[in-house]
């Protein structure tokens, strides 16, 4: 069955319906979509809303089910964007590891 | 190309297992609902999702009594569910 598919699934806790504040990142990933998936844009969309879907179901299962709502769309919009060779992910992870780095050496 | 089925056809969800991205649930496979309305035509998501350019397919609007859906549904015997899906997978109920 497809993990991602819970329509009708038992849960064993209640679902919380409170709202939540996004982080400012959060608004970045979801302004960063609308860009990448702009026909407008130039050059055309780098990738669709439905390729979105699609690296977010293709997330593994323990990961589905425990990140975000915009930590999946991150990782499937990073997936994607690897797939058709728009960006190198390992130089995205290498560089996310260099700011992790650097910033707890400022916090240390 | 004209829609298949017009509001107010009795229509049944096709019962089938899927690969891939697709926007069927899986509660609502094998269901038989009414249809609402005609939504328009829009781009097959399951060849987007792959980069392709998804021929345009029909989108309907289907109504679902609630207890139709879910066996043990325990709310008013009037309440629905509208759940939007592609022409092709829809039969005619």
């Amino acid at each position: 069955m497809d993990h991602h598919d819970l329509g009708g699934s038992p849960n064993t806790t209640p679902i919380s319906q409170a709202q939540h504040p996004l982080m400012p990142w959060e608004l970045r990933v979801d302004a960063l979509l609308l860009c990448l998936s702009d026909p407008a844009r130039p050059g055309g969309a780098l990738m669709t809303v439905d390729e979105l879907r699609r690296g977010i179901e293709s997330l593994p299962a323990d990961a589905y089910a425990t990140w975000g709502y915009y930590s999946r769309w991150l990782h499937s919009m990073l997936s994607i964007l690897a797939e058709k060779g728009v960006i190198d992910r390992d130089a995205i992870e290498r560089r996310a590891r260099e700011l992790a780095d650097a910033h707890e050496r400022e916090h240390a | 190309m004209s829609a298949r089925f017009s509001p107010g056809d009795a229509v049944r969800v096709a019962e089938r297992e899927s690969a891939g991205h697709v926007r069927t649930p899986r509660y609502i496979r094998g269901k038989r609902g009414t249809v609402e309305r005609v939504c328009g035509r829009f781009g097959n998501p399951e060849e987007l999702a792959y980069g392709r350019a998804g021929a345009a397919v029909t989108l309907y609007r289907v109504r679902f009594a609630q207890s139709d859906v879910w066996p043990h549904y325990r709310g008013a015997a009037r309440d629905t569910i509208d759940v939007e899906l592609y022409e092709h997978w829809l039969e005619k109920a």
